[in-house]
């Protein structure tokens, strides 16, 4: 391509291609974060609105069990989202960068989304 | 300071530097309004029962002071900052849509003048900064005071969401070359993150004053609880966008702190990868907080834990950037210079703020000292901890670099020392007054209650605190006439915004960047910017242009051309000020006749744009020869898109919460007697027009990139048939079914949600398709009249100025564009 040559300048591997998901993949974490946070905030609010939370001790206990299993996937995802990119460290440059960035970014999200195991376990549902 | 553009430059000027000064300037000004404010009030509040103001008056005053501080000069000043410096600070001639920052600052600038000028006519708004309904409703806000702050943060929203795609465009694309992700300053990095937060967050807020003003002009009750609606729904949307706003606000100035800490620690910034991440961490986390300002509500308690547990959990990346600012601290020798103490006052005022935070972060605390003068007290310590005294010392710290005049170091340390003893002197007395039980916005209160001394040493401390905001103000007006001059780099800071000193523009020449601290570490980029040894050393094109690079490693991919001065944006802007105004004061004259010019200035703005480019590769310097045209997803138009396509998913994401909110309220009612569900043949029918529709938009796309045009006239036309059945259908459709906007918040909902959302399609898929099949087809120019109602199409056309528009946005489907016969060679050129 015409900017090949250009010196001191890295290479953007497959321009075009998949460069959004390069950019945000350092924030992928924060994506599990966002979409389970969602998840167990309008799971509750509308399993109270369907009075599921009184309807017995089994489907109240159901209920929970269903997100703190939620809750565990999502933290199992972006651990090992961050653990993949763990491996390819030692990389120089822009690209070990971006892979500090995603581990990091990964750690504080799994902490972020573990971190909603409390009310779970602790705050009784629907009151 | 550069000479500046000639007279009426002042208003036709259209590079991001030039406006960036305009909007600091315009920011402060707004920020001396809003502090009169608030010294009037606290005169008001210095004795119990004072009468120096009414109350109907200080209802307005405090709407007004937190207003205009939010939302016309804490958001739009970190802006203004980044708008003068980042095309430096990057390396660039400037980022890539100038003529729509100066179309977003005008409206700023105008709408703001018309907002607080309200208060000379008494209609000032005075329900509260976040304006709650029922309080703002048509019953209990008859007059048109709150639809002067919808109309005031409209403009905001314009202003500010134009500028949040120049900075996630401009840094990601017009960076300079070699300046990898890695490489790119700080400051740079928190305004990426700034600008996603508003492209997320704003929409949100868009859709409550679009609510709201629904309800109020036309019945619709969606906040009306007589009716099935919920002011809760008010809180939410408000507070999704009003929560980040805080971090919006704050993440600027922490990028201005992690820039000059480096400068007078004397050393690099410890841990800059970390602070990266928890700028990104901060970004998203702030999403999940917003319910921490609606514990008193009466949500289920669990809901509030989870956005309790967010509160607790975003203090992590919070500490973690400021454990990096220490560590720099510790790691340097510090020189305690004017803007070093600023950022020293910045940190012990803003830990303070953090603390409180985590405090009312705490749901039982919380319900103890809501709306109280402990909140008033927290806020302040982080906004004005975490905003305004960084903001100073952005001011004193680039202000040589503008002006190449030092301001006085006599002055700033007496401005400071008054700052910093007037702050905590005014603002911590209001801990204990808010714990004994004072409560904010509320315009006098009784001897009895026990604080008048504190109310009296707040208020006394509060003219410290001015006046030392006014040796600031003497200062920067003395320094112009009678300041040392200095050279281009005073403080010897490592940045390459030092090397652009005394410029109306970023760089001449552009140079190769390897380093993250280039004046520290790269001895030869002076001469290259200087000397024309970097990358564009002339204009090849005799036009103003910049360099396009690719966003990850910054490797040049194009010459691009950008826009000289003109009136189009400040005619446009005031233009659409007038009109809305005009609607808003029920001026029909007035409001139709803006409208009218603004729509022209508007249609010629879109007019100009499609211009014939040469064609073959232009002299980029150093022996590299770059196109003048790119028609793929490395176009700064198609980034722009992409970035108004997630900015519309989010409006109709805000709209489908609405519904659902609404419906998990009030299930019991919802839909309400009268209401008839939808049968079996309608939705099929509507579901098969529609799909019938955009299978003929998909075979448009195809033929128009065959250059068949006859078929797709008739693919388009197809589409424009079964689009039209399906809307008269669609519209007719929940009237049929006894479903009436009016009665019930399910009718508002139901006939509000489709609508968004055909909006949003409209923007995504519809307008983009028949506008370009018909570019192809014929020159049909006046299509593109139907985009000029929304910033949306401003964006799209404006980047189909650099050479991103007709052709441009093949995989996302979109583009506004028009027409001409040179799209087919621009085309041809750029696959080539």
């Amino acid at each position: 391509m015409y900017f090949d040559n250009v010196a001191g300048v890295q290479s953007e591997a497959q321009p075009g291609r998949g460069v959004i998901c390069r950019l945000l993949d350092p924030a992928f974490g924060f994506f599990v974060w966002a979409g389970h946070f969602l998840l167990v905030y309008i799971t509750e609010a509308v399993a109270c609105q369907l009075g599921l939370a009184f309807r017995g001790e089994r489907v109240h206990s159901g209920l929970l069990t269903m997100l703190a299993i939620v809750t565990v996937l999502a933290a199992a995802v972006v651990l090992a989202h961050g653990f993949r990119r763990w491996k390819q460290r030692g990389q120089a440059g822009d690209r070990g960068f971006l892979i500090r960035l995603t581990v990091g970014d990964d750690a504080l999200a799994a902490l972020a989304i573990l971190w909603q195991f409390l009310p779970l376990f602790m705050v009784p549902v629907c009151r | 300071m550069g000479d500046g553009p000639p007279r009426w430059g002042w208003f036709t000027e259209a590079n991001n530097t030039w406006i960036g000064r305009l909007y600091i300037a315009t920011g402060f000004a707004f920020f001396l309004g809003a502090g009169l404010l608030a010294v009037l009030m606290r005169i008001q509040l210095a004795r119990p029962n004072n009468t120096f103001l009414a109350e109907a008056t200080y209802n307005q005053f405090f709407t007004m002071h937190g207003t205009v501080m939010m939302f016309l000069f804490a958001v739009p000043i970190g802006e203004a900052f980044a708008m003068t410096l980042l095309p430096s600070m990057t390396g660039t001639r400037d980022m890539p849509f100038p003529w729509l920052s100066s179309f977003g600052f005008w409206c700023y600038a105008i709408g703001g003048v018309l907002v607080f000028s309200s208060l000379s006519f008494g209609i000032a708004p005075d329900g509260g900064w976040f304006m709650y309904p029922p309080l703002t409703g048509p019953t209990y806000s008859p007059g048109v005071n709150t639809d002067v702050w919808v109309l005031g943060l409209g403009f905001v929203e314009i202003a500010t969401l134009a500028a949040a795609i120049e900075f996630i465009v401009g840094l990601l694309k017009t960076r300079a070359p070699g300046m990898t992700l890695a490489n790119m300053p700080i400051f740079a990095w928190y305004m990426l993150v700034t600008a996603g937060m508003i492209m997320i967050g704003m929409p949100a807020v868009i859709a409550a004053d679009l609510l709201l003003e629904l309800e109020r002009a036309f019945g619709w009750p969606f906040f009306d609880a007589t009716r099935g609606g919920d002011p809760l729904l008010w809180q939410h949307l408000f507070w999704i966008f009003g929560h980040p706003e805080v971090y919006i606000i704050f993440l600027p100035a922490a990028g201005i702190v992690s820039m000059a800490l480096p400068t007078f620690a004397c050393t690099r910034l410890v841990g800059y990868s970390w602070v990266v991440m928890g700028a990104v961490s901060v970004g998203f986390l702030s999403f999940g907080l917003w319910v921490h300002h609606m514990f008193t509500t009466g949500l289920p308690l669990m809901s509030l834990s989870f956005f309790s547990a967010a509160s607790i959990a975003i203090s992590i990346p919070m500490g973690v950037q400021v454990f990096a600012w220490l560590a720099t601290l510790w790691d340097g020798k510090p020189v305690l210079r004017t803007p070093m103490l600023f950022v020293l006052g910045f940190l012990s005022i803003f830990t303070i703020g953090g603390l409180t935070g985590v405090m009312v972060a705490s749901v039982p605390f919380d319900w103890q000292v809501h709306d109280s003068h402990f909140v008033v007290a927290h806020l302040h310590y982080v906004l004005i901890g975490g905003m305004v005294f960084p903001i100073f010392a952005a001011l004193y710290y680039w202000t040589p670099m503008v002006t190449k005049r030092l301001m006085s170091e006599r002055l700033g340390r007496w401005a400071f020392g008054l700052m910093f003893i007037g702050f905590n002197g005014a603002f911590l007395p209001m801990h204990v007054t808010g714990l004994l039980g004072m409560p904010r916005r509320v315009y006098t209160y009784d001897a009895s209650l026990g604080v008048n001394g504190l109310n009296m040493s707040s208020t006394i401390f509060t003219f410290i605190l001015g006046a030392g905001v006014l040796v600031v103000l003497v200062d920067f007006i003395r320094h112009l006439r009678s300041g040392p001059r200095v050279g281009d780099n005073p403080w010897n800071a490592p940045s390459l915004e030092w090397l652009s000193a005394d410029a109306d523009y970023g760089f001449r020449s552009l140079p190769l960047i390897t380093s993250r601290y280039p004046l520290w570490e790269q001895p030869n980029v002076l001469q290259e910017a200087r000397e024309g040894g970097g990358y564009l050393p002339d204009a090849p094109t005799l036009e103003r242009e910049s360099l396009l690079t690719s966003p990850i490693t910054g490797q040049p991919e194009q010459i691009l051309r950008l826009p000289g001065p003109g009136w189009t944006p400040f005619v446009s802007a005031a233009m659409t000020a007038i009109f809305f105004t005009g609607l808003t004061l029920r001026l029909a004259v007035i409001s139709v006749t803006s409208g009218a010019v603004a729509l022209m200035f508007l249609m010629s703005w879109m007019w100009r744009l499609d211009r014939a480019y040469p064609k073959g590769l232009a002299d980029a310097g150093r022996g590299l020869g770059l196109p003048l045209y790119l028609n793929d997803n490395r176009s700064v138009g198609w980034w722009a898109m992409v970035v108004l396509i997630i900015t519309d998913a989010s409006l109709t994401l805000s709209i489908a919460f609405a519904y659902l909110f609404l419906w998990t309220a009030k299930p019991a009612i919802w839909p309400p007697d009268g209401s008839q569900m939808p049968g079996i043949i309608e939705p099929f029918v509507l579901l098969g027009l529609t799909a019938g529709a955009y299978l003929l938009f998909e075979g448009a796309e195809r033929f128009n990139r065959r250059d068949r045009r006859f078929s797709v006239g008739i693919c388009l036309a197809g589409t424009a048939i079964l689009a039209s059945v399906a809307i008269a259908i669609g519209s007719a459709w929940p009237g049929s079914l006894g479903i009436n906007p009016t009665r019930h918040s399910y009718g508002a909902a139901v006939w509000t949600t489709p609508r968004v959302d055909c909006r949003s399609r409209c923007n995504w898929r519809s307008d983009g398709y028949l506008v370009r099949g018909a570019a192809r087809s014929a020159d049909a120019r006046l299509v593109a009249m139907r985009n000029v109602a929304g910033l949306s199409a401003l964006v799209a056309l404006h980047s189909g100025r650099h050479g991103a528009g007709a052709c441009a946005c093949r995989r996302v489907s979109i583009c506004i564009s028009i027409t001409s016969p040179a799209c087919k060679a621009r085309r041809s050129q750029g696959e080539a």
